[in-house]
């Protein structure tokens, strides 16, 4: 081990020896400076205390789902903001999804594909294998979208009555032509797809470098 | 911060046999190339700050230990998959060493965190030939600390567990190393991590010897 003014002193003569080393060192002061021009749009999800959330949200909840712990998270993009609470009940994972101002949305129920009905299932997986190359389902829910009354009255029968239109998002890890991606796919009641939308993944430079 | 950190890590280390004990900083610079590369550049240096070698007294002053610079291009293999190599050339004692490296990733992420792995060997010259083939498997939990996602302008924390073999003229160590670490997403191209290092190696031997750096990394991805 040597001082930090001797070892100053001696890399500099070494350096000064080393010329090879010149494009490596200009290559990194080069890169470093390059300021970041990528700008993305502004997305942003956190988490949200329950006393800020709307009221008629925050009853709603309390209402059907009085023992359990609740998350609530908020949603923002450029032009929209979502409340979301997420909880789990009767062993059921929910994701209650509302407006700003505490208007419901739609109720999603993870389940598993093989809890479909065979028919749809069939479809579903039909579609899935004529959109991509090769496909693995990660993640399958239930959507139940509604009035406030009917999508209460579904979660107390814990089934879709009358007034609840059925969907089911499902997130795959798929192959197109050019990319394997993640994607949710939103089908209708009968397994017919009705969007197809590719998750960006955040970054994960630090976690493999 | 920092000082509290080493305050902690110096009181354990006092009963130490071997131990170094100091700051390891890096900045880590990534850009795509093409379609389908990624250029990962890494500036790291090493300071000690305290020390003790067996039998011998601790010495308790900074001393510049080392500087690499780390080239890799890395390609994915799928969406979670990633395979690369590179170059690293390290400045140590007025010695360089030239090291080759292979490494393989594993990205994953689950509804609340990711999980990492990541297999890598790589072998180090010297002037005077091969001086030591390595491999590691390294695997890191990442969990954002607020909400589901690491958005920009919020908080991380991070767990690596590094499993290092090495295999240097007939002789071969084990160390093992625990890095937990504080990140901040600055922007969705900009992370700041600070943690701790903790490394023990030489277990086969009557002392084992300890390492503790405290880290501070900046990730840039252009």
């Amino acid at each position: 081990m040597i001082s930090l003014n001797l070892w100053i002193a001696k890399f500099k003569t070494v350096i000064a020896n080393k010329h090879f080393l010149y494009p490596f060192f200009f290559l990194l002061v080069a890169l470093h400076c390059t300021p970041c021009l990528g700008q993305k749009k502004y997305e942003r999800e956190y988490t949200v205390k329950a006393d800020s959330v709307p009221d008629s949200a925050a009853l709603f909840v309390s209402r059907l789902f009085n023992n359990s712990k609740v998350h609530w998270y908020m949603e923002e993009s450029d032009t929209t903001k979502s409340i979301e609470a997420k909880l789990k009940h009767s062993g059921k994972h929910y994701s209650i999804e509302f407006d700003e101002s505490g208007q419901i949305q739609d109720i999603e129920i993870l389940i598993n594909i093989r809890d479909l009905e065979k028919n749809t299932r069939s479809k579903i997986k039909d579609n899935l294998n004529a959109t991509f190359k090769r496909q693995k389902i990660i993640k399958t829910q239930l959507q139940w979208v509604g009035s406030e009354n009917s999508l209460e009255r579904a979660v107390l029968a814990n089934m879709p009555l009358e007034g609840i239109i059925v969907k089911y998002e499902i997130v795959v890890r798929g192959q197109t032509e050019n990319v394997e991606a993640y994607f949710e796919v939103l089908f209708d009641s009968t397994g017919r797809i009705e969007s197809t939308m590719e998750i960006a993944l955040a970054n994960d430079d630090n976690l493999i470098y | 911060m920092c000082r509290l950190i080493f305050f902690c890590l110096l009181s354990c280390t006092a009963l130490c046999q071997t131990y170094r004990a100091g700051t390891t900083n890096q900045i880590n610079l990534n850009f795509k190339v093409g379609k389908s590369l990624k250029f990962n550049t890494k500036l790291e240096s090493r300071q000690i700050l305290s020390q003790k070698e067996i039998d011998k007294s601790p010495s308790h002053r900074f001393q510049y230990e080392r500087t690499d610079l780390t080239l890799l291009l890395t390609t994915k293999l799928s969406v979670n998959n990633t395979i690369g190599g590179g170059y690293m050339i390290r400045l140590e004692e007025n010695t360089y060493y030239h090291r080759i490296i292979q490494q393989f990733n594993n990205v994953r992420k689950f509804e609340w965190f990711s999980v990492a792995h990541r297999v890598l060997a790589d072998e180090t010259f010297t002037n005077h030939g091969l001086s030591n083939f390595r491999i590691n498997y390294r695997i890191g939990i990442q969990k954002p600390l607020n909400g589901q996602y690491i958005d920009p302008k919020e908080f991380y924390a991070k767990v690596n567990n590094d499993f290092l073999g090495t295999w240097s003229r007939g002789e071969s160590d084990f160390e093992i190393g625990i890095l937990p670490a504080l990140g901040y997403t600055a922007t969705a191209n900009n992370k700041i991590e600070l943690g701790v290092d903790y490394r023990v190696n030489e277990l086969k031997k009557n002392g084992i010897a300890q390492q503790f750096w405290v880290t501070l990394g900046w990730f840039i991805s252009i």
